[in-house]
């Protein structure tokens, strides 16, 4: 029996979505998981779901293409207004710029800002 | 009458020497009377004369002759004075020579004196020039010229025989009386005589005769060749009994004129008994028992003494004073008929209650010679002198004191008598000691001006002199006790009735620390004149209600304003009033008490506005009268400084943050193979090397680790173009560039069946580096042709043209388009894609971008998202 049930993977580069997906899969941390390419994909995706089938977990990163990870925050807040439940979301990045960690706390769901690469240890701290 | 100048005689303490001296006196003959311990008892001035040709020691009446005295003469003389005083001689006569027997002989007497009554004993010694024996000297040639001195002489020389009948006689007769010496020889000496005179000099003839060697002097008429009788005086002196001489010597001359004055002397005194009576002066005379002998008119009227009762002959002097008063004037009296001449004062009220002040002298009236037998009263009013005299000491002493008050210094030179006068406060200022006699020289204060001034003091009392006005000097001055002091003198040259300058009047003020106060006030003045002038700032001085009153010519300068334009003004008109800062001024000003330190803007006389930095600040003047001073400072140059630093500093800041980013980015980018290479590694199955999973992990790895590799080489490319200072710049065609960049697309366009339409007409050269500029095209074209619309085909326009001092190179695509809004901050970021489907790296735009920046130019963005976009890439020229 997995930790969670369901997890939403937002990230472009395909190694990474790989390694995550085997290393949740691994830990049973989640049961299923979900990619989206970048936050555009994302955003249409979640807009398509009630709230009970909302994902608990959303692995987001931050540099992709068309919707980088800020735009998808900003769109979420606004999207988040019809669900009675929401996701925690995880920052997933390899940043360093310090102005990222600040701009991350601004948001709400942001639950914690995870660096690359996503460890076992780290989704086993996740509870 | 053998005397008429009686007055003359010394000390009656021998009477015999009366005569005596008188006789000799009148006679051309020196005399010296010694008593027996040889103390002169009498001298006159032709024996003193002639004693010192010998002697250079003076004689004078009390003095005690010494051997000493004697020296220089012939021994002879003390010897025979000696003689004398042992009684061996009566008399005896010396021949003394002086120089040489032709120019001056002398013969003196020295004879036997004695006076038993007074019991006196004593010798005369009487001392005469021989001109007598000259004119009968036996050198011819020296007769002549005698004869010649003598004939020009004013006096007559006659010798007549012992009948008195005349023998010789000088030439100088015809000038006098007209006759000729022969008509006179062998005339009488008692003939041509007035009849009136004629007892008299018979008399005197008589006298001559009987008394040889004595020379008797008479005065009488003579009748001169015209008829006329005049005065003359004769010396006659009997020398019959000389072997030499045998005759009776005489000389005489004209004293007409004495005579003249005589008379009129003598009508004055008859005149002066008609003043007695006339005067206003009061003449009383007592006698020795104080009783009134006779009195003037002027006593009788006013009895101005003696007040008690009217005056009276015979009267008792002491009847009119009153009692308290007698025993001081009894006292007084005693002095009087002592021989003391007293002056008195004394002072009465009249029945109207005016006060008299009357002076009296008492004067002892003598009875020949020491008796005293009465008293001359004579009295005065001098009630009005005694007022003046009083105001006058008042008079002086208040200038005195004004004099010390004001420290006026006065100073009055005489310029007949080459007397100064100065006043005490006059030597204070000079600091000249109180005995100033040795300052009463005009050269010495003439010495104390300052050398420099010395010329315009002349001038100035020189110009005084001529126009008669009062001069006013300034002048330095070295006071006698070394201080150097700076001189007021106001004064004038009096002039006397002939228009010769007669008096120098002048007072005198030290001015000096008045004078350096003024100096210290104009050097101040002069420091701040210059300061206004000079000083970079400018300066407005200004009313409290914002008239200008002064303004310098800097800030005349700075607002392209004249002076005269500008103290025209109020201040409002060079403010903007309804802007803020003018607003905010105002204010603090109202809080501060008119004190305003802060910038404006001020407007120039062209429109334009300045920026100033202005500290105002209210102020009194030394009436106390308020106004403002503004001190402006144009600070234009300051503010241009200010934005270029300012956006010299956002530029750097930027710059810096760029860096920042640019590091945070590279950062990421290499970190996130990195990391996947990690998270690849750790998924291996070293236990089964064999999984399946492992052969895609380790084709993973390999995608890694290009990946790594691929960030790297961008990174080192952005990394040169960054660095490249020194960009190597040469002449380019954007046709051949185009030309060999649309080379390496060509393939790529005909598969997206795109189109480009390039037109460099108007621009086509530029000096640019040749490597950036391909890259630039390259990167420009390729992302139009990627990022083309699925929906048409790609058509790309590309023009240059000049803009400013720019060239402008323009990219025109029908492609996807963006939305700026949305994407605009992060279009020419590194690793910014925009683009889903494509494989860009997010890496052209920001080479494109960092090369331009790197040749100091710029790019635009237009774009419009599914219509196009436009680059505008900016060179500068």
């Amino acid at each position: 029996m997995a930790k969670f049930s369901e997890v939403l993977l937002v990230e472009d580069d395909p190694i990474t979505i790989l390694v995550c997906d085997r290393m949740i899969k691994m830990t049973s941390f989640a049961d299923k998981v979900i990619t989206c390419e970048n936050g555009k994909i994302a955003i249409d995706f979640l807009a398509t779901l009630e709230s009970e089938q909302l994902p608990p977990i959303i692995f987001l990163d931050i540099n992709m293409p068309v919707m980088n990870g800020w735009d998808f925050l900003n769109e979420f807040e606004i999207l988040k207004l019809k669900f009675t439940q929401l996701p925690r979301i995880y920052l997933l990045s390899s940043t360093v710029d310090p102005e990222d960690y600040k701009k991350a706390k601004k948001f709400e769901q942001v639950a914690d800002f995870i660096s690359k690469p996503l460890s076992k240890d780290t989704l086993n701290e996740i509870v | 009458m053998i005397s008429s100048n009686i007055d003359s005689i010394d000390s009656g303490k021998f009477p015999f020497l009366v005569l005596t001296e008188k006789i000799l006196s009148e006679t051309k003959t020196g005399y010296l009377i010694v008593d027996k311990n040889y103390e002169i008892i009498a001298v006159n001035n032709l024996y003193k004369l002639f004693h010192n040709l010998y002697n250079e020691k003076s004689l004078q009446v009390g003095k005690i002759l010494t051997d000493q005295d004697f020296l220089c003469l012939p021994e002879s003389v003390l010897h025979n004075l000696k003689k004398v005083f042992a009684g061996h001689l009566e008399s005896v006569n010396l021949q003394i020579e002086h120089l040489s027997r032709e120019t001056l002989s002398y013969k003196l007497t020295i004879s036997y004196l004695s006076d038993i009554e007074n019991n006196f004993e004593g010798a005369c010694l009487t001392v005469q020039k021989r001109e007598i024996a000259i004119v009968q000297g036996d050198n011819s040639t020296q007769t002549s010229y005698h004869k010649l001195l003598i004939d020009s002489s004013s006096t007559v020389y006659q010798f007549a025989d012992a009948a008195l009948v005349y023998t010789y006689t000088s030439n100088a007769i015809s000038n006098i009386l007209g006759y000729t010496p022969k008509e006179m020889n062998g005339k009488n000496a008692i003939e041509l005589v007035h009849p009136d005179d004629k007892d008299n000099v018979r008399d005197w003839l008589i006298e001559i005769r009987r008394r040889p060697e004595i020379v008797l002097t008479l005065e009488y008429r003579i009748k001169n060749k015209s008829g006329d009788f005049i005065w003359i005086e004769n010396n006659a002196r009997n020398m019959l009994a000389d072997p030499n001489i045998k005759a009776v010597i005489m000389n005489f001359r004209n004293i007409q004129a004495k005579k003249v004055a005589d008379n009129a002397l003598i009508q004055s005194e008859q005149r002066l008994s008609l003043l007695l009576n006339n005067t206003e002066e009061s003449f009383i005379i007592l006698n020795s028992r104080l009783r009134i002998l006779t009195y003037n008119k002027a006593a009788q009227d006013r009895s101005p003494f003696f007040y008690n009762a009217p005056l009276q002959s015979g009267m008792s002097v002491l009847d009119l004073i009153s009692r308290n008063e007698i025993s001081a004037y009894i006292e007084m009296f005693e002095l009087v008929f002592n021989g003391e001449e007293i002056e008195k004062e004394t002072k009465f009220i009249d029945s109207e209650g005016m006060i008299h002040v009357y002076s009296h002298t008492f004067r002892p009236l003598f009875d020949g010679q020491t008796d005293i037998f009465g008293v001359f009263i004579t009295s005065t009013e001098i009630t009005e002198r005694k007022k003046l005299t009083e105001e006058l000491a008042l008079n002086s002493e208040r200038l005195k004191a004004a004099q010390k008050i004001a420290r006026l210094g006065y100073f009055e030179y005489d310029f007949n008598t080459k007397i100064c006068y100065c006043s005490e406060q006059f030597c204070e200022i000079l600091g000249i000691p109180d005995d100033y006699y040795s300052w009463q020289q005009l050269s010495s204060f003439q010495s104390m001006i300052h050398s420099e001034d010395h010329d315009s003091v002349l001038q100035g009392i020189q110009k005084s002199v001529v126009d008669g006005k009062d001069f006013s000097l300034e002048f330095r001055c070295h006071t006698n006790n070394g201080i150097e002091k700076i001189i007021l003198a106001i004064g004038s040259v009096e002039k006397n009735d002939t228009d010769v300058s007669a008096k120098f009047k002048v007072t005198l003020q030290d001015i000096t620390d008045s004078k350096m106060a003024i100096l210290a006030i104009q050097t101040l003045e002069s420091k701040f004149k210059s300061l206004f002038d000079n000083s970079i700032d400018g300066v407005i001085l200004s009313s409290e209600n914002g008239d200008i009153i002064s303004a310098n010519p800097s800030v005349c300068q700075m607002l392209g304003y004249s002076q005269s334009e500008l103290v025209a003004l109020k201040s409002c008109d060079l403010l903007d009033v309804n802007t803020t800062l003018v607003k905010k001024m105002f204010q603090i000003r109202k809080e501060d008490n008119g004190a305003f330190i802060g910038e404006l803007l001020l407007k120039h006389r062209l429109g334009h506005f300045v920026p100033v930095e202005v500290t105002s600040i209210s102020m009194k003047d030394g009436n106390d009268n308020p106004y403002v001073s503004t001190i402006i400072r144009d600070i234009t140059e300051k503010k241009k400084i200010e934005s270029e630093q300012k956006a010299l500093s956002e530029e750097l800041l930027k710059n810096n943050q760029d860096l920042q980013q640019f590091s945070f980015i590279t950062s990421h980018n290499l970190r996130a193979p990195v990391a996947n290479l990690l998270s690849l590694l750790s998924l291996y199955n070293n236990e089964n090397p064999a999984d399946d999973f492992n052969q895609i992990l380790v084709e993973k790895f390999k995608e890694a680790t290009m990946q790594l590799n691929a960030t790297l080489n961008d990174l080192v490319n952005v990394l040169v173009i960054k660095s490249s200072n020194n960009i190597e710049r040469e002449n380019i065609s954007f046709t051949d560039i185009y030309l060999v960049v649309k080379k390496n697309i060509d393939n790529l366009l005909k598969q997206q069946n795109g189109e480009i339409f390039a037109n460099f007409s108007e621009v086509d050269e530029i000096q640019y580096n040749r490597i950036h500029i391909e890259s630039i095209f390259l990167n420009m074209i390729s992302n139009a042709i990627r990022y083309s619309s699925p929906d048409r085909k790609p058509e790309i326009k590309i023009r240059s043209y000049k803009q400013n001092n720019w060239v402008i190179v323009e990219f025109e695509d029908n492609g996807l388009g963006m939305d700026l809004k949305r994407y605009g901050d992060r279009l020419f970021g590194l690793y910014q894609r925009f683009h889903g489907h494509k494989e860009g790296k997010g890496l052209g735009l920001y080479m494109t971008r960092s090369q331009v920046i790197a040749m100091g130019g710029k790019i635009e963005v237009e774009s419009e998202a599914g219509v196009g976009t436009t680059f505008k890439i900016f060179f500068k020229i």
